[in-house]
């Protein structure tokens, strides 16, 4: 697969133009989306138009960062006059009267955009199955599982349909597909990217990010999407100098932490890649430290006493009255009720009934118990920051597995996000990247850093591109 | 601390889900074992805490300005059921 | 013992609403059209930042009501519960931002922001969502009144304070009450969503009826909510469902906390306009007109504001007379005098009355025609000359021989009665003391 930066110089150099190159993506798209179905909505006139426009105006030497690369939304982005999903009945129909704020900006600095991706059903899943539109499969071997949430992300910019994908993570949702397909996801500090235009899982944890074949891609992509946006009041008033310091990592300044507490009960090929990743690190004059993270256990239940309540407080406002699946009672309840029994899935019903009963007023302990938990734990990476300016580990515990393999078993599926889950409770960005494969199956690592530190994690990955060797068994 | 059906149902009703037996019978097992996970939080060696504010932009405000948004009826057209401009719901006499 | 105690909601005058920039004039806007997707919780849509405007009039009612400023982060809450009009199904409420307060011997507790909801036709159902999103606040005070009068002298009072700080969004709709009451031996009450003070008044004497007669009737008085029925004039049982709502209170997580700046309020102290009492006390000093007049005048701001003007112009003894007279007209038709539309025409009126040109019923039956009838305009009458009136008499004389027996026998009271028929007969238009005059002139000829 052609590097972003060599697509760029070509559509930059005229010797290949925007259309052309969306040709050879919708290509692409045709030969492997009926095996993937890493898509709800393909907008493919819409693309055809776009590249039309930036064909001209690159023709006359203009051009916006993106210059026609190809993009694929996750379908809980909103982009106006064409569907919006979440994965889910509920809004099958669904045509939103705004555009994201990211996603505005991908239009705003010609990127082009493919379709809406397939999903986890509203966000919640690991594996790509909750999808009311039907599973995506892995790009890399379709008998597994491509991770999730992002799970039409993973798989479409893995398999070269799209160039860059538009992804949320509110638990892993970016870096678990980027991991299970073998391309970089990364998931930014909490408020670097607007969320204005994302729907809701757990409005404390979720951000929106990018997925791309390589750490370029992520740069270009960060460059565009960071910012303050007055419609999202989270969202943070910085920079960073993405692509300005992509090259910029320097091993004789930079402290790498390995803690054994996020390798305990890891697979062996995965546990052998993460390794692999710290060796690199360390022949090239990065010092390792050993960081104690005692409490990291903590993480994996703790996000789930935040999340439920959040995300159950998030779908109350599906109750077919304004947009969405509508069944029609006597009564006003009912219709309401089976509006909503009707329109969700079963983890969407798992994850309200478990956040009502969480957040029901009698159990108002729990929610402190998570607030408390959640300073624990912050209070726990703060330590570790001050040893090291990288924690490294693994992204997933495992290697992809099969489809239909876990999905009857919540918790198992639940432990998919025992590493992913601790950037998201402490705000921090993590990013993960292909390091290894086993057979033909990806292992992704994740490096973790204090907030703001998003653009040396992304110099960290190409670092290793350009000088490391991924690890194979 | 375990969940009852008869708890599962009042939680049903509060958050608007018409569960059915099938899905009560299923969930019930799993709902107790998420808890017993849960549980284990309390091992922790918690802090008091102060609540969690992800963001640097505390005691801001938004001036008093009007900006109508564009689309009002692409808001009304999503409406599954309508009467004239109106969203439409079962009458609550 | 009677306890009374109010929730009193007050929709805030703003350009904006409290989360986004749509509008707040649902009163004149079609229906849905004053929506955007973060007031109908479009999927994605956060909260916009909480509007400035919405804390500066909230900061200010709050020091108008004495109460101190919490001196903490303010932290917006999501109130769940499943209802058409809310279009997250949950409703963005503040914490307390202001606590501890008095006014007219009544504790505030505690006064927090909140968003209105939409509004839902229960009979048609149908929904409107101009209105969501509108910024409220809700004033919670103790159960400190113990009379509906009190109750009513408070409500009368406050509302002067929110008029006097033009804080109120649509003066003719005022605020929204939800009153409380207990008497002893029964347990508290809650009657929700009464929309004018008349209208609490009439609650509250019903609520308080309606109690002494079950405890008469050895009956328990449970603790419920009731609405006020204010077509059918009574408070009916809402049935509280089978389960009690659990509002399941959650910080939300896109509103960052808000400290309120003590510069701010400091400014804003420094800019509180004069209230009620200031002006009441101000009158009385400067007009010398006794305390519960220049009370009866404050209370209606425009009143108040009234008689100054007309003091200045016309002495202070017609202000008082004219105003008096006002005040009760106004009283008769539960009415604010802002409410009543081309308010110039009051200071029209009373330049006829005063400078002579109109006579004295004419006067009351415009005052009332200006009360009534937006369009109508008070003109200087044409008086009847006195050749007009003398002819009127010899018709009179002529037609009531009984009553002029009566005055010439030395009974004075058949004068009156004789006058009386002359103004009735011209509708006021001969002044009664030319009447007279030109009266006894003619009986005299006799
Ligand atoms: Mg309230
Ligand atoms: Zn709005």
């Amino acid at each position: 697969m052609p590097m972003i930066e060599e697509i760029l110089e070509r559509i930059r150099s005229g010797e290949m133009k925007p259309s052309e190159h969306l040709e050879e993506k919708i290509e692409v798209l045709e030969h492997r989306e009926p095996e993937l179905n890493a898509f709800i909505t393909k907008t493919v006139d819409l693309a055809r138009e776009q590249a039309k426009e930036i064909d001209k105006i690159v023709e006359s030497g203009g051009g916006e960062a993106f210059y026609g690369l190809i993009w694929g939304i996750k379908d809980n982005f909103a982009l106006k006059g064409i569907r919006m999903t979440c994965g889910s009945k509920m809004l099958e129909d669904y045509i939103p009267p705004y555009t994201a704020t990211p996603v505005q900006k991908i239009l705003d600095n010609h990127g082009v955009i493919l379709g809406k991706l397939n999903m986890d059903e509203f966000a919640c899943g690991s594996s790509g199955e909750t999808s009311y539109f039907g599973p995506t499969r892995n790009a890399r071997d379709p008998e597994y599982v491509p991770g999730g949430s992002s799970s039409g992300a993973g798989a479409a910019v893995a398999a070269g349909i799209v160039d860059l994908a538009l992804g949320s993570d509110t638990g892993g949702s970016i870096r678990n597909p980027a991991s299970f397909n073998g391309v970089v996801g990364l998931k930014p500090t909490y408020g670097l990217v607007s969320r204005y235009g994302l729907a809701d899982l757990a409005m404390s944890l979720d951000v929106p990010g990018p997925l791309a074949p390589d750490a370029y891609g992520i740069a270009l992509a960060m460059d565009v999407l960071q910012g303050f946006d007055s419609k999202d009041r989270v969202s943070a008033r910085r920079k960073l100098p993405f692509l300005e310091s992509i090259d910029s990592f320097d091993p004789e300044h930079v402290r790498i932490s390995v803690s054994e507490s996020l390798l305990n009960g890891v697979d062996p090929a995965v546990r052998k890649t993460t390794e692999h990743v710290i060796r690199f690190f360390e022949s090239k004059g990065v010092e390792i430290v050993d960081v104690d993270l005692p409490d990291i256990w903590a993480a994996f239940p703790t996000y789930y006493l935040v999340m439920y309540p959040e995300f159950a407080s998030a779908m109350q406002k599906f109750d077919g009255i304004r947009y969405g699946h509508r069944v029609d009672a006597s009564t006003l309840y009912e219709t309401v009720a089976q509006s909503r029994e009707e329109g969700f899935g079963k983890e969407i019903k798992r994850r309200i009934t478990m956040g009502t009963f969480i957040s029901m007023a009698k159990n108002a302990e729990w929610y402190k118990l998570a607030l408390r938990a959640r300073t624990t734990l912050l209070h726990m990476f703060e330590n570790a920051f001050k040893q090291a300016d990288i924690i490294v580990s693994p992204t997933v515990p495992t290697l992809p597995f099969k489809l239909g393999e876990r999905i009857n078993d919540p918790v198992k599926m639940y432990m998919a996000d025992a590493l992913t889950v601790p950037a998201n409770l402490t705000g921090i960005p993590a990013i993960s990247f292909p390091a290894g494969w086993k057979g033909r199956l990806p292992i992704g690592v994740q490096l973790m850093g204090p907030r703001f530190t998003d653009h040396i994690l992304v110099s960290a990955v190409r670092f290793f591109e350009k000088e490391g060797k991924q690890w194979s068994e | 601390m375990a969940l009852t059906k008869d708890e599962l149902l009042h939680i049903a009703k509060i958050a608007r889900i018409a569960l059915t037996d099938e899905e009560i019978d299923e969930l019930l097992p799993q709902f107790n074992e998420i808890l017993e996970l849960l549980e284990r939080v309390k091992q922790l060696p918690l802090t008091e805490a102060a609540p969690i504010v992800m963001t640097d932009n505390a005691d801001e405000f938004r001036a008093d300005a009007v900006s109508p948004f564009e689309d009002p009826d692409e808001i009304v057209a999503q409406f599954p059921r309508k009467k004239d401009r109106y969203a439409k719901v079962p009458p609550n006499l | 013992m009677v306890r009374i105690g109010f929730e009193i909601h007050v929709q805030l005058k703003t350009k904006s609403k409290l989360f986004c920039s749509c509008p707040t004039n649902f009163l004149e806007a079609e229906p849905n059209t004053n929506i955007c997707p973060v007031c109908t919780a479009q999927p994605g849509s956060k909260p916009e930042g909480i509007n400035e405007e919405v804390i500066r009039k909230a900061v200010m009612v709050a020091l108008a009501l004495n109460c101190k400023i919490r001196d903490e982060p303010l932290r917006f809450l999501r109130k769940h519960y499943f209802y058409p009009d809310l279009p997250n199904n949950y409703q963005r409420t503040s914490e307390p931002f202001a606590v501890d307060g008095e006014l007219n011997g009544v504790r505030i507790r505690e006064i927090h922001i909140e968003e209105d909801p939409g509004r839902y036709e229960l009979r048609e159902g149908i929904v409107d969502y101009n209105r969501s999103g509108v910024p409220l606040i809700e004033i919670v005070t103790e159960p400190d009144m113990t009379t509906v009068e009190e109750a009513r002298n408070f409500l009368k009072h406050l509302r002067a304070v929110l008029d006097y700080l033009d804080v109120i969004l649509y003066p003719e709709i005022g605020f929204r009450v939800d009153a409380n009451v207990s008497i002893e031996g029964g347990e508290r009450v809650e009657v929700k969503n009464i929309n004018s003070i008349h209208g609490v008044v009439r609650a509250l004497k019903y609520e308080i009826a309606r109690h002494k007669r079950m405890l008469a009737m050895g009956k328990k008085i449970v603790r419920e909510t009731r609405h006020w029925d204010e077509v059918r004039g009574v408070t009916v049982s809402l049935r509280e469902k089978e389960t009690a709502e659990d509002y399941r209170y959650m910080p939300d997580p896109d509103i960052p906390p808000y400290h309120i700046d003590p510069a701010l309020v400091k400014e804003l102290r420094a800019k509180m306009p004069e209230l009620p009492h200031q002006k009441r006390d101000r009158l009385v000093r400067e007009y010398g007109i006794d305390e519960s007049a220049a009370w009866t005048f404050v209370l209606d701001k425009e009143l108040g504001d009234l008689f100054e003007s007309l003091a200045k112009q016309f002495g202070v003894k017609n202000a008082t007379s004219f105003c008096l007279n006002l005040r009760g007209e106004l009283n008769y038709r539960d009415k604010y005098l802002a409410e009543i539309p081309n308010r110039e025409r009051l200071t029209k009126l009373a330049e006829l009355y005063f400078g002579g040109k109109i006579t004295k019923p004419v006067y009351v039956e415009y005052l009332r025609k200006i009360l009534d009838d937006p369009a109508f305009v008070p003109a200087e009458q044409e008086q009847l000359s006195d050749d007009a009136i003398r002819q009127i008499a010899h018709e009179i004389i002529k037609a009531n021989p009984q009553a002029v027996a009566d005055y010439k026998s030395g009974e004075k009271k058949a004068l009156n009665f004789l006058v009386g028929q002359i103004v009735a007969r011209t509708k006021g238009r001969a002044d009664p003391k030319r009447a007279i005059q030109i009266l006894r002139e003619e009986l005299q000829r006799l």
